[in-house]
């Protein structure tokens, strides 16, 4: 069969979203559109202080009020509560006014205990609240320090951000039976959400849970399971007899939704008169919130022969970190690419070159990338203008705007995940493909029919797609760009499958060995003599009242997946040095992804990528008030996140490698945003700005702290 | 929220007697619809001033312009009225929020809005303003908090972005309350926080402000605004100015800076530093360092005295460029 992987019709087009319409005009049944006949609302009671404990709660203290169904306890007097936020009870409600009623009126009292609301106070306090170093090294970076031609210190670092899906965490919990269960919950893995709720109810046998997720919006690593607020949703749905819905507010998402971990870094670091770096060595720190760690890999992307490393992971009375696209990847690009860029500086070189020169060999990922990674600085140069416009760091222009230029690397997995497929072929024509995968909103309703459409030969609206739900063939939750991949394997090996024995009736309709068949443009065809063959409806005819079911594993499309990408992304930006307002101008991004599923909904991947790095750059910052340890701004208005206006031109290459086969790209193109964009700003300003987000109050803090103070900065 | 009552008023006499300690006017409802979801006010009755009569449209008046308080922010940015005789308005109206809000917000409600400071809208803080014993923002996180006035109890900034524009005109508002009208300058509008912990405004609860009474036009006068984000975002510093040019020299100048005090901040002493000279960059920089002379900035917000200063400096730049 001359099909994918050996050549392809339909794979590597731009096929538009096929529930495109459907969700601009509403009619997409998210999880919040759930409204079943007696639905009850619920809302969780959280805790109000950043550490305290529970002296005495009275559940019943809420009984009688309005609309009042039903109460879940899910700590009890005596629990220590961890964050603002910290979960203790739960009320189901006719309305969800009078749920969030009920959850301010329930009595509780507190003993209120000292809280840690930043990493330096933990760091001063010390004891349970830093944990033991983790120390990693290679070489010897001492000796590589003395015979270094350029060193550099510098002290770089990363706030909080939380990944504020726009479709809250959530579910609605329908009990259909006692022993039969539905959820309807925003997740980013329909299968662990309903097994994490069966395993909950060890005393309900044989029950049987099913969750549908057809739409979904937006999970970024923080939706892989139930939550307490689905195990709450279902507990009190059975209380009350009735279906629940449980959706977490915007304040509720940011503080207990998840975030990624802050990372800061002082960094020493040594190349030699060739700009290869000979020597790295860093303390880093950050925290993952009141029990999480803040890892991340560094040195990263390039392969110091000698390094040391030693980070610590504080605790802080804040809500836990989750997984955040790219978990620590942006991290770590952050702060090795400021000191790549320090280096090629100090050293007198431009950044590109810098970065060609200490381009990695190998990578983890078994695969050298080096061709990539070159290709990819080559083109992203070229397209924002590096060498004709980019002045070196420090140089001013007339006036107070200046314009500066950045770029870093990022590299990524995105092997094909666990996926099982089912194809049914029916005797009228009709193909419907199961596979127990979701949709996050990057187009895994359209890559399904797609991949099936190419390996029959048939158009992608007649492939009947279906996804998003428990009750069909085991795939993965959608975490590490790992989605694509597995999904299009097992959907391509099952389509394989059914196909076979249709060309087995085929066959002997026609005279000839299935072997000899060939399934394009709607027709099964003997490949030699093409004019011999029936339509699609035919062939299928030929089942009579059989229908066909096939299914397949991703392993067994073996060779038609990879893994390891590497990306470039180039930043322009221009500086108010009077303001220090910092705007994008131009954002050129340079992916690998292997074999293009979809060229729209790749290209859309990137873009996505790409504006998350932007607001974390220049705008997001989980903001601890550290005299309550509460979040001073859990809301999209002091929680500063970029509408268009902020976004600049944002141009997207997509590398093609059709040989290398599918690789997943929700990931990679968010990692290097912020690296390039802080070594813009310091192209434009000069000076480096402590960490991100690059607010104009840092900005100006680093101008005025270079400027000597007789010349009183800022003016003029 | 808690329950309420809503009542719509067709007259101002009818709003005046429906308002009171328990029952807030409602126009746009862009900031008041978040504060009572918050908890922070909570009104038994809510009264509708959306419909009053003869307070929706820009009439021109013996003196310059009257503008009804409800009058849509948009509809000011549009206007060319305003445009042509008050440009540091018009200005100042387009830079308000978003588009959603400048199509709902009125320039009554512009005036008459609540902090957007990020203790005041959150029921978990113990706010001086709603009856706390101190301002947690004084030694909290302040990083966009007042740069001048917060010597008082609170130090919130204002959040208008027209009432600098405003004073810098030279406005009046007219106020209807239970016995009548009355008129006062924009500036009396709003008082400190060390007149009034409680209210930003001079009006009684049952008060409403029915109309923005515009002198004669200021075509040389200009606001600017600096902001981190190029889209919907509150103001760092803002500075609205007004200026009159005769023979190459300032004969008359009016500063006032936005998002540094608890009210708009009238800048005297950048006024006197323009008056009787040319306007160039150089008498610009001295106004604007003026501007900021007095500033006292808290222990995170020392930038925004930077931000403040490029901001009286380019708005008397602008206003004079103006034609």
């Amino acid at each position: 069969m001359p099909k994918w992987p050996e050549s392809r019709q339909i794979m590597g087009t731009k096929v538009a979203r096929l529930d495109g319409a459907l969700k601009v005009s509403g009619k997409a049944k998210y999880s919040y559109d759930r409204n079943l006949p007696g639905l009850l609302h619920a809302k969780i009671l959280r805790s109000p202080h950043a550490h305290a404990k529970i002296i005495q709660i009275d559940p019943e203290s809420v009984k009688g009020l309005p609309g009042d169904k039903a109460v879940h306890l899910i700590k009890d007097a005596g629990s220590e509560l961890h964050y603002a936020g910290d979960e203790i009870a739960a009320v189901a409600a006719e309305t969800e006014e009078q749920a969030r009623d009920a959850v301010r009126a329930m009595k509780v009292k507190y003993q209120v205990l000292p809280h840690i609301a930043s990493e330096e106070q933990a760091l001063k306090q010390g004891g349970d609240v830093v944990k033991a170093p983790n120390v990693s090294q290679g070489g010897d970076v001492e000796a590589a320090f003395k015979e270094a031609a350029a060193t550099i210190e510098g002290t770089y670092g990363a706030a909080v951000i939380t990944h504020v899906c726009l479709e809250t965490h959530g579910l609605v919990a329908h009990w259909r039976a006692p022993d039969d269960l539905v959820l309807y919950a925003s997740t980013q893995a329909v299968g662990a959400t309903a097994d994490g709720v069966r395993g909950h109810f060890k005393d309900v046998p044989n029950l049987k849970v099913v969750c549908e997720t057809p739409y979904m919006g937006g999970g970024y690593g923080s939706k892989f399971g139930p939550d307490i607020q689905g195990l709450v949703a279902a507990e009190l749905a059975r209380k009350a007899g009735k279906p629940v819905k449980l959706m977490l507010e915007r304040d509720e998402e940011h503080v207990a939704g998840g975030n990624r971990p802050s990372a800061y870094a002082k960094v020493k670091a040594a190349c030699d008169d060739q700009g290869v770096l000979t020597a790295f060595q860093a303390e880093t720190w950050g925290t993952g919130g009141n029990s999480r760690g803040a890892g991340f890999p560094l040195p990263y992307v390039y392969a110091p022969k000698n390094f040391q490393r030693k980070h610590t992971d504080v605790m802080v009375n804040a809500g836990d970190a989750r997984a955040m696209r790219a978990p620590g990847h942006p991290q770590g690009s952050l702060i090795m690419e400021q000191v790549m860029d320090d280096l090629a500086d100090k050293l007198g070189m431009d950044p590109v070159e810098l970065r060609v020169r200490n381009l990695p060999e190998t990578n983890r990922t078994f695969q050298t990338l080096k061709p990539i990674y070159r290709r990819e600085l080559h083109l992203g140069a070229e397209r924002i203008g590096w060498f004709e416009r980019r002045r070196p760091r420090g140089h001013r222009s007339p006036g107070p705007i200046q314009r500066g230029f950045g770029c870093a690397l990022g590299t990524w997995g995105g092997a094909a995940g666990g996926s099982q497929s089912t194809c049914k072929i029916y005797p009228d024509g009709r193909v419907e493909v199961l596979c127990g995968t979701q949709d996050l909103g990057t187009g895994t309703t359209t890559i399904v029919p797609m991949v099936a459409a190419e390996i029959l030969g048939l158009e992608v609206n007649d492939i009947e797609g279906r996804i998003g739900s428990s009750a069909y063939p085991p795939s993965g939750g959608s975490g590490g760009s790992t989605t694509v991949g597995g999904v299009s394997l097992s959907v391509a090996m099952a389509s394989r499958k059914a196909l076979g024995k249709v060309f087995a009736k085929a066959a002997a309709a026609l005279g000839v060995q299935a072997a000899d068949l060939e399934a394009e443009g709607g027709r099964v065809f003997v490949r030699a003599t093409p004019q011999n063959g029936l339509t699609w409806k035919q062939a299928c005819a030929l089942l009579g009242q059989e229908t066909i079911s096939e299914s397949a594993d991703k392993d067994e499309g073996r060779g038609m997946s990879d893994q390891g990408v590497g990306g470039a992304q180039f930043a322009e930006v221009t500086v108010d040095l009077e303001t220090g307002a910092v705007r994008l101008q131009k954002l050129v991004a340079v992916a690998d992804c292997g074999l293009v599923v979809n060229r729209l909904l790749c290209e859309s991947q990137v873009y996505g990528g790409v504006i998350m790095g932007i607001n974390y750059g220049l705008f997001e910052e989980r903001r601890l008030d550290r005299a309550s340890g509460l979040q001073i701004n859990p809301d999209m208005e002091w929680y500063k996140l970029a509408k268009p206006a902020d976004l600049g031109e944002i141009e997207v290459h997509l590398l093609d490698y059709p040989e290398r086969g599918v690789i997943g790209i929700g990931e990679p193109p968010t990692i290097p945003t912020a690296a390039a964009i802080a070594n813009a700003v310091c192209n434009a300003i000069g000076v480096r700005v402590s960490s991100i987000p690059l607010t104009p109050a840092k900005v100006l803090a680093a101008l005025a702290a270079k400027t000597e103070p007789k010349n009183g900065q800022g003016k003029g | 929220m808690k329950a309420f009552a809503y009542r719509v008023a067709k007259s101002e006499e009818e709003a005046c007697k429906l308002l009171g300690e328990k029952a807030v006017a409602i126009a746009g409802g862009t900031s008041l619809l978040n504060l009572m979801k918050n908890h922070v006010v909570q009104p038994d009755t809510v009264v509708s001033i959306s419909r009053l009569s003869g307070c929706d449209k820009i009439e021109p008046a013996a003196a310059g312009l009257k503008v009804g308080a409800n009058v849509r922010i948009a509809d000011l940015a549009a206007s060319a009225e305003v445009k042509k005789g008050y440009p540091a308005l018009a200005q100042a109206a387009a830079n308000v929020a978003s588009p959603q809000i400048q199509h709902m917000g009125t320039i009554g409600g512009n005036l008459c809005q609540r902090p957007s400071c990020w203790y005041f809208t959150q029921e978990a803080f113990d706010c001086l303003k709603r009856g706390g014993s101190t301002c947690p923002a004084r030694e909290g996180e302040n990083e966009f908090h007042a740069i001048l006035g917060n010597d008082g109890p609170c130090v919130m900034v204002h959040p208008s972005s027209l009432a600098p524009a405003l004073v810098a005109l030279g406005a009046r508002v007219r106020i209807a309350g239970p016995a009548g009208a009355r008129e006062v300058g924009i500036e009396e509008l709003f008082v400190l926080p060390k007149t009034n912990p409680r209210a930003e405004t001079v009006l009684a609860p049952n008060e409403i402000v029915t109309h923005v009474l515009l002198g004669a036009s200021w075509p040389q006068s200009a606001t600017y605004e600096v902001r981190q984000k190029a889209s919907n975002d509150w103001a760092i510093s803002t500075a609205s100015v007004a200026l009159k040019i005769e023979g190459g020299s300032c004969a008359d100048a009016r500063v006032c800076l936005g998002a540094v005090a608890p009210v708009p901040w009238r800048a005297a002493g950048a006024e006197a530093a323009l008056k009787g000279k040319p306007v160039t960059e150089e008498s610009a920089l001295a106004a604007a360092e003026a501007a900021v002379a007095g500033a006292t900035p808290l222990n995170q917000n020392a930038y925004k005295v930077t931000t403040a200063r490029t901001a009286v400096r380019r708005a008397i730049l602008l206003a004079a460029a103006a034609k």
